[in-house]
């Protein structure tokens, strides 16, 4: 799908990394809003505390003609109705292929009919302003996710409350003497985050790790392009759509004036570990750069950390597969190759089978046409198409220059050091790898005008830089050819005197004594040495 | 050693020049002869000393106290005193003096110098002292240029002086000279202004890197004047914050040295352009706008506060021709007519030097409408053409091109370079300060023409070197014809003259670059391993997406480089 610079935002302003600072947002209260937002609840068992989360929606400074609020129930026992107090224009929608709060949140999303999505868990109260203050971020950047402040508290001051008697203190700007004098509690981790990176302006291409959807809002094209929300995971469903987000080109803007109050403590935070523990495969099979939970074993995951492409028309078949092999011994284990040829030319029409034009093709496609890691397509993948499927894109221009083992993982690190968007190695014979981010690339996409080369917005937004390729470890990719198993024919030989060597490859062989040879003898004495030398040194003197 | 130990030891009769304040005249043992340095001294012509002490606190202020040696009989040994120096003064002994018999020059403990020199029989005190006075400095500014300066009326003059610090204005025209000299200080008609020694206090030693933040001008750091010591004190520091109790002459002796200021209120008594520039908003942190503001300063203080100023300002005052910066050939060969226009158009902006242009086409010739055209790109910038056949080796294309030359100095300019208008002025500058018989600048800022990006490479600035980049080689033409001028090669032409300096004894200093941006466009099959070379990590400092040239190169619209065809 092509898009149009700009999305649904007219200007779009730049923002560097994730340094959403140089944005000026208007002040609360001194602006006209005009996007529509649908506020998605998604709920479970929640009747206790959402007819207060509704009370404090019905207050909103936003206006009402632009606000919807659609309960996503996904209790088993459903939801008997919508509470008295609510905003004007709220439905309840059920139902799905699947369960779980993705599941409703997806719903949700679907039904809406706003501009802009706003996600609100149905045990948060919200004060007067807090859709007002994050629907501000919408105006100036259609990829932005903003994310509220959120206070957890425990709710006994609201008991024997009314759910009018909520509204009115909501639209009053009450709550705050409430919940006054209580420990309030901030989500610790994201706190800790916020400060590490002030307020994610400094977290680069990780500002995604803290995206948490308790309150967030985000364009719902944004969303739908990042795919929605993974149905398949019942918990940490938020982390994992924060990440595709991101590579969709998103900025992560947390927005301090956008105050709520949770109204107890979450189950994250009180069984964290058995969460965690719980997450962390789902997690580590579609984040790539959450690079602690991938093992170095060689294993593959759904979402791969770098995609190399390589265009083989025209090239020979032991340069390619010489390239492509050194490729797939990189050090990097989650990495997939995608293979630019002709292969829908290869049929089964009679040919002179070594005198085929397409012979290359033939050799390159028996190649690697059983390797999971590796896949053939037919045109080249542009990003404006779609997005890389890995977090990195590696494209080599000529297939005469190839990775080392390390290389690719020092490129890798190197561009994750820096958070740069794009890193290019230079080869002696003047062709090119090229390492792409592909959030780095979506989001300049997004923003650049027509006129705009694709790498100088990338470089404006994430920063470029060229290296020698030779020196990061790039080598004549004939000079790499050959690494294969070692052989394993021979002559029967005794089981009872088989060399004590692992898999008896050729090096250990080599170094193991032949069965049934004389043991070696000593190495010569010291004295022995001297004298052989001395008994030499007369010899030619005489 | 302390000074009174050095006058303990001193041979009688000793007479000691000292600054004021830097000897105890109650104190003083016997036999010793106190005169304060720079005064001139009276009746002591017919004296032969055992010993001739001179004191100061730095190299600058001996300098300036021996502007006008007096005349004060003959001596056996000269003895050197330096409260604080970084390096001991080495003076030079004449052929027509007695031969030397001893020569010690040390660094003391306590951060100052002592410098012992004694001959076989007695030598002439003013001499000596002017010799002194030489040697304590860069070559650069040996000379007086011109101008004839007295500490005071000498009634038995025969030529008067052109400048007098001090004492009273003649009533009448001197009948040698036809003019009354002019006075400075006190009474007279001309003001004194704060002067730097540059051959003391320059870029020299400037370090582009820190191991401090801005640090701020106190006490701790400064124990009266600043001095060349106090300079050294402070390079490793990013900035120094001047506070407003600091002195113009502290101010302008930083700046002369590069040593990059802020201050909130500047001194009274700074040149207008060097006040600005104190109070100017500069990132710091930012190695390059850091260095640039560098530049800024030395500049500044060199047209309002140096020794070349001074001398300038004085001359005119009283009517004299004085010598000022040299006047400059700029050779430049090229092969490509495409470059011409360019080429030119880098020497035509040049600016504060007095230049010609000394164009060296390799293989073609210019007809006399193109010859007109340059010229009129060329304003007041003479032009001499030297074509050569294509047969000829490049060098002797240059060697052609340095014969024809009627400057002073030879630039070497290369033709698709850019050049920042004050390059050749800087390197006079740089010429003058460091004593160096080449100086040049680095290539630090390379544009890569394939791949459309700029490189700041690591470079060392400011200090001796062994290599410049081509393209900002600056010598005179004497030490060309000295090395044999442009060796007759066809490539390595730069190297070979670097190298014959060196082998001559010759010094080539490296000064600041930013000015200077190199154009790499590598042709041939081997471009991109050229290229590699550009993008090692070992040299690179900073890339740039695209062509940019530092705030010193002012580039005009029409000299951008065309955006590069993408790389394979």
């Amino acid at each position: 799908m092509a898009r149009p610079p700009g999305g649904g935002v007219m200007s779009q302003a730049r923002v560097r990394r994730n340094d959403w600072g140089s944005i000026r947002v208007p002040d609360v209260g001194s602006w006209t809003p005009t996007k529509a937002v649908s506020v998605v609840i998604p709920t479970f068992q929640a009747e206790r505390t959402l007819p207060l989360v509704l009370a404090g929606l019905a207050a909103q400074t936003y206006p009402a003609h632009l606000l919807e609020v659609i309960v996503s129930d996904d209790s088993p026992e459903p939801l008997a109705g919508l509470p008295e107090v609510r905003p004007e224009r709220t439905r309840l929608v059920r139902g799905g292929a699947s369960w779980g709060r993705a599941a409703a949140c997806h719903r949700g999303a679907l039904a809406a009919d706003g501009e802009v999505l706003h996600w609100l868990d149905s045990d948060m109260l919200v004060e007067a302003d807090h859709v007002e203050a994050q629907l501000r971020w919408h105006d100036a950047l259609d990829h932005a996710v903003v994310l509220g402040h959120k206070w957890f508290v425990d709710p006994s001051p609201l008991d024997g409350l009314s759910p009018e008697e909520v509204r009115d203190a909501v639209a009053a700007g009450r709550l705050e003497e409430w919940f006054a004098g209580q420990d309030r509690e901030a989500h610790d981790w994201v706190e800790e985050m916020y400060e590490r990176t002030d307020d994610l302006r400094e977290a680069g291409p990780r500002a995604h790790r803290a995206h948490v959807g308790a309150t967030a809002s985000l364009h719902r094209a944004l969303y739908l392009e990042a795919g929605g929300m993974d149905l398949a995971l019942k918990l940490g469903e938020d982390s994992e759509l924060g990440y595709r987000l991101a590579e969709c080109g998103a900025v992560f803007i947390p927005d301090r004036a956008a105050r709520s109050w949770h109204l107890g403590r979450t189950h994250v935070m009180r069984r964290q570990d058995e969460v965690n523990d719980y997450n962390f495969p789902f997690l580590a099979d579609r984040i790539p750069d959450g690079r602690v939970k991938r093992a170095t074993a060689g294993r593959q995951y759904a979402v791969p950390y770098v995609e190399v492409v390589l265009d083989v028309a025209d090239l020979r078949h032991a340069d390619v597969v010489a390239t492509v092999d050194a490729v797939l011994a990189s050090t990097v284990p989650d990495i997939v190759v995608t293979l630019v040829g002709p292969w829908a030319s290869l049929t089964d029409e009679r040919v002179a089978v070594l005198d085929d034009p397409r012979l290359d093709t033939r050799i390159v496609h028996a190649s690697y046409v059983s390797d999971s890691r590796v896949r053939l397509v037919d045109t080249f993948p542009d990003q404006r198409e779609g997005r890389s499927p890995a977090t990195f894109r590696l494209t080599l221009s000529s297939a005469g220059w190839a990775p080392r083992p390390r290389a690719l993982n020092r490129m890798v690190r190197e561009i994750e050091w820096t958070h740069h968007g794009l890193r290019s190695a230079l080869m002696p014979d003047g062709s090119t790898a090229r390492l792409e981010r592909t959030a780095a690339v979506q989001r300049a996409l997004r923003v650049r005008s027509a006129s705009d080369d694709l790498d100088d917005v990338v470089d404006e937004l994430f920063g470029s830089w060229w290296v020698d390729g030779p020196e990061t470890g790039w080598a004549p990719s004939r000079s790499l050819s050959g690494a294969r198993l070692p052989g394993r024919s021979g002559a029967a030989q005794d089981p009872a005197a088989l060399p004590d060597t692992e898999g008896g490859d050729r090096k250990e062989r080599a170094a193991a004594p032949a069965p049934g040879a004389p043991p070696a003898p000593p190495p010569p004495s010291r004295l022995r040495r001297t004298l052989v030398r001395v008994r030499n040194r007369l010899r030619s003197h005489a | 050693m302390s000074l009174p130990r050095v006058l303990e030891r001193a041979a009688r009769p000793t007479l000691l020049l000292a600054q004021p304040g830097l000897a105890d005249r109650a104190a003083l043992p016997e036999g010793v002869r106190l005169e304060s340095l720079g005064d001139p001294v009276a009746g002591a012509d017919e004296e032969r000393w055992g010993c001739v002490v001179v004191a100061a606190r730095d190299r600058a202020a001996l300098r300036a106290g021996l502007e006008a040696p007096p005349a004060v009989g003959r001596t056996r040994a000269l003895v050197t005193w330096l409260a604080e120096a970084t390096t001991p003064l080495v003076p030079r002994v004449r052929p027509e003096w007695p031969d030397p018999v001893e020569l010690d020059a040390h660094l003391t403990d306590d951060g100052g110098a002592v410098t012992r020199l004694r001959l076989a029989g007695v030598a002439p005190t003013q001499e000596l002292l002017a010799r002194l006075r030489v040697d304590a400095g860069s070559r650069g500014t040996a000379a007086s240029g011109g101008l004839v300066v007295a500490r005071d009326d000498d009634p038995d003059a025969k030529v008067p002086a052109d400048v007098l610090r001090g004492g009273a204005p003649a009533d009448d025209p001197s009948p040698v000279t036809g003019r009354a000299a002019v006075v400075v200080r006190g009474a007279g008609p001309v003001a004194a202004e704060v002067t730097v020694d540059e051959g003391v206090l320059n870029p020299t030693g400037f370090r582009r890197d820190w191991e401090r933040l801005v640090v701020e001008l106190s006490a701790d750091v400064l124990h009266g004047p600043v001095t060349e010591s106090t300079v050294a004190a402070l390079r490793d520091a990013q900035g120094v914050r001047v506070p407003g109790s600091a002195t113009a002459y502290d101010v302008a002796a930083l700046a002369m040295a590069g040593v990059p200021l802020l201050a909130s209120t500047p001194p009274e008594g700074l040149a207008p352009a060097l006040a600005a520039l104190l109070t100017a908003e500069v990132d710091l942190s930012d190695a390059v706008a850091r260095e640039v503001h560098s530049v800024h300063l030395r500049r500044a203080a060199a047209a309002g506060h140096s020794l070349l100023a001074e001398r300038t300002r004085l001359g005119a005052a009283a009517g004299v021709r004085v010598a000022g910066l040299p006047t400059v050939s700029v050779v430049l060969a090229t092969r490509r007519r495409a470059l011409l226009d360019f080429a030119v158009t880098q020497v035509a902006k040049q600016r504060g030097a007095d230049i010609e242009l000394v164009l060296a086409p390799h293989g073609f010739d210019l007809d006399a409408e193109l010859r007109a055209a340059l010229r009129s790109r060329l304003g007041e910038i003479p032009l001499v053409v030297v074509p050569s056949p294509r047969s000829a080796r490049f060098g002797d294309v240059l060697h052609a091109a340095a014969q024809a030359a009627s400057g002073e100095v030879v630039l070497k300019m290369d033709d698709d370079d850019w050049y920042g208008p004050d390059v050749a002025t800087d390197l006079l500058w740089a010429r003058r300060t460091s004593g160096a018989e080449l100086v040049g600048m680095p290539a630090e800022l390379v544009y890569l023409d394939q791949l459309g990006i700029t490189v700041r490479r690591r470079a060392v600035v400011e200090r001796s070197a062994q290599v410049v980049a081509g393209g900002t080689m600056l010598i005179g033409r004497d030490d060309l014809r000295a090395v044999g001028g442009f060796r007759s090669v066809v490539k390595y032409v730069d190297a070979q003259l670097l190298a014959g300096v060196r082998l001559a004894g010759g010094r080539v200093h490296r000064t600041q670059g930013l000015g200077y941006l190199l154009r790499r466009t590598a042709t041939g099959h081997t471009w991109a391993t050229e290229l590699g070379y550009f993008l090692s990590r070992r040299t690179v400092a900073a890339q740039w997406r695209g062509f940019r040239p530092s705030p010193l190169h002012e580039v005009g619209p029409d000299e951008w480089p065309a955006r590069p065809a993408a790389v394979s």
